[in-house]
């Protein structure tokens, strides 16, 4: 009678072990679609594009075999690479804190259940969808020197408005008011998602507390939201360093290469000039300009952790 | 310590009427427990009282002085809300010290009123931490020193006991208690659980759907419940409430049918009994007695230790509850022979108005 009943447990747990085996080696099968894609999209290409920027591969003269770190030498006595370097890393900054700033003061403005709210957060959000022609399109036709909507409103007051596609340091901040007008509703959208975990309570405590608006902002809201900020600044910074599309449809990089970023720069040495080496090296030099920025911003986000 | 007059209190969400029109006076340093099960607007009522929520009709006034226009933070009181609401990136120190600085409190003095506090909640071991590291106990001290070093003059608490476990239910029961005593102020508490009421209440408020039913000492809300909503809602196990027919009066006092047509004697003046088109019987399980005149059957036997309730079977199917001594006999399925107390028995009219002996 207790003979059976003795040996069941035993029977249960092998089959249990090698359940476990088999569950494993399943598991991998399930994954298996987005690890091909993981690695034939980014994994082979990154290593193919690391292995590139060593070689000498220009698509009209051949390829000429390793060149060792010549691609990098040539990039960094590039007048127009090293200035598309700097625009680049100065419209990060300048978009950037817009985005953050200005995402936040959206969210904190527009976090309430009233129908007008519900109604800017999808006007703000809407423009996010569009195209980059679309929006580059509508921007030309605001920035337009003499009949662009901008100089009909400044002429209206008799003013002349500034020329933000032909004026050299104007070209940049331009682009980066039409980034941000473009997609401003993400950080919004997350700020907002942010601000909604804050328990309501929390406010009234504070409200019974005598905090003034700003006091709270400072002390309870910003405190809370901290990680969706580092989160809004980091993606940010690596979809700002990717700047291409508006630049080449608003300004075309110019006047005078003002407002060329690296994207455009990797673009036209790849594929207008077909110097794919060295393209490939100043794509490596964007990948560790974007690493190295992002991780400031991690560690920024972390310092102030332990306060 | 102030008194609180709440006159003509009104609330409605858009067409929902959470409370129609409240008036009543909360005394000076009393220990005021608003009770009602939940939904019944108390939180609303507490809220309008701290300035978290406007009001649709009518005043309050805190020590004479209106306040329903003013500011939460400009009303003198200080609430503990249900799950603390504690500033997460806040120390325990600076949560206490938040209300103060804002107020512009020098340094000095706030140090010494953390102090104070921490001393009567026995919490100065906690002052560095942050409300991640405390238990739900310590944060619950923590949103109470928060609210004692303001100095109010109402303490507002919103069932405050709640997220904690029963043995810490009931020693911060006796903590508030004796806090009241120390600081004299007065202090609104609004709750479902009516053991805290019970236990801690200068006074109990019983409300349901947004009215007050009756006001009054834990024993008199216990002992003359002014209806038969009070009646079923104080006490555990709830009062039997048997419907009965009026038969006439004895010895002053009006004498009743059950539906099985037993007759069941009671001290309630019979004046104002007659009108009523239907009438209940309440009284409580210790109230109950053995060896009268109504037969039953036991169906559920309780034993607690120190005495028994035994829920009875009538013949004309409904159920008495009564105590037992906790040494009792009874099993289920026994015959037993019920009697009321006159002296305790409660007779309700169509009105839901209570009629106890005189
Ligand atoms: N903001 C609100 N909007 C609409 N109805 C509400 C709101 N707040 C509370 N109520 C309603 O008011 C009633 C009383 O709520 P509450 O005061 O929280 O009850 P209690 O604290 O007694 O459980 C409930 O029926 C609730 O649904
Ligand atoms: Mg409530």
């Amino acid at each position: 009678m207790s003979a059976p009943s003795q040996a069941r447990p035993v029977r249960v747990a092998r089959r249990d072990a090698d359940a476990v085996g088999r569950r494993t080696a399943w598991n991998a099968l399930f994954i298996a679609p987005y690890m091909l894609a993981f690695l034939v999209l980014l994994v082979v290409p990154l290593g193919l594009g690391m292995w590139l920027s060593f070689q000498d591969y220009d698509m009209l003269a051949g390829y000429g075999g390793p060149v060792g770190w010549e691609n990098y030498e040539r990039l960094l006595g590039d007048r127009i690479f090293l200035g598309s370097v700097r625009n680049t890393i100065w419209f990060v900054i300048i978009s950037v804190p817009a985005f953050v700033g200005l995402g936040l003061f959206l969210a904190l403005l527009l976090n309430d259940d009233s129908r007008k709210s519900s109604f800017f957060r999808s006007i703000f959000f809407g423009s996010s969808v569009l195209s980059v022609t679309i929006v580059t399109l509508v921007w030309r036709l605001v920035y337009m020197p003499d009949r662009g909507l901008l100089q009909n409103i400044a002429g209206m007051f008799g003013l002349t408005a500034p020329n933000f596609m032909t004026t050299e340091a104007l070209a940049l901040p331009g682009i980066a008011i039409v980034t941000v007008w473009w997609i401003i509703g993400l950080p919004m959208m997350l700020f907002l998602a942010a601000l909604q975990q804050i328990p309501k309570e929390v406010y009234e405590a504070a409200a019974l507390d005598n905090a003034s608006r700003w006091r709270v902002l400072v002390s309870i809201t910003l405190p809370a939201i901290r990680r969706t900020i580092v989160l809004v600044a980091v993606i940010e910074v690596i979809l700002q360093f990717q700047l291409f599309g508006q630049a080449n449809l608003i300004t075309n990089g110019g006047p005078n290469n003002a407002s060329r970023p690296i994207v455009m720069f990797i673009y036209e040495a790849g594929f207008r000039d077909w110097m794919l080496g060295y393209a490939a090296a100043a794509s490596q030099i964007l990948f560790v300009l974007m690493l190295g920025a992002a991780m400031l911003q991690m560690w920024i986000g972390r310092q102030k952790d332990g306060g | 310590m102030a008194g609180i007059s709440l006159h003509n209190v009104g609330k409605s969400y858009g067409s929902v009427e959470v409370i129609p029109d409240l008036s009543m006076e909360i005394i000076s340093g009393e220990f005021l427990v608003f009770l009602g099960p939940s939904g019944c607007g108390k939180s609303t009522l507490l809220r309008m009282i701290a300035g978290l929520e406007e009001l649709s009709n009518g005043e309050i006034l805190i020590d004479g002085t209106r306040v329903d226009a003013l500011p939460p933070g400009q009303r003198g009181v200080a609430m503990v809300f249900q799950h603390y609401a504690l500033y997460p990136h806040m120390t325990v120190r600076d949560n206490m010290a938040f209300g103060l600085r804002n107020i512009g409190m020098s340094a000095g003095e706030i140090d010494r009123k953390i102090a104070d506090a921490a001393r009567i909640l026995e919490m100065d071991h906690l002052l560095a931490r942050k409300p991640s590291q405390l238990s739900g106990g310590q944060r619950q001290r923590v949103a109470i020193g928060r609210a004692i070093v303001k100095e109010p003059k109402a303490f507002l608490f919103d069932e405050p006991l709640s997220n904690l476990d029963a043995a810490l239910r009931s020693r911060t029961r006796i903590e508030l208690a004796r806090l009241h005593q120390q600081v004299k102020a007065t202090m609104i508490f609004v709750t479902h659980d009516q053991v805290e009421a019970m236990t801690m209440a200068s006074r109990i408020a019983i409300m349901n759907q947004g009215r007050i039913e009756q006001v009054g000492t834990p024993l008199e809300v216990y002992r003359r419940p002014r209806t038969r909503f009070v009646a079923g809602f104080i006490g555990t196990p709830a009062m039997n409430i048997l419907t009965v027919r009026l038969l006439g009066e004895d010895k002053g006092g009006a004498v009743v049918a059950l539906p099985g047509g037993q007759r069941v004697e009671t001290r309630v003046p019979i004046s104002g009994l007659a009108s009523s088109a239907t009438l209940e019987l309440g009284v409580r399980a210790e109230h109950v007695t053995t060896g009268g005149g109504i037969d039953g059957r036991a169906e559920v036997v309780e034993r607690l230790g120190d005495r028994t309730f035994v829920y009875a079977r009538l013949p004309d199917g409904a159920l008495v509850v009564y105590e037992d001594a906790g040494d009792s006999t009874v099993s289920v399925g026994d015959p037993v022979a019920l009697g009321f107390n006159p002296a305790q028995v409660h007779l309700f009219d169509s009105a839901g108005i209570g009629h106890h002996a005189a």
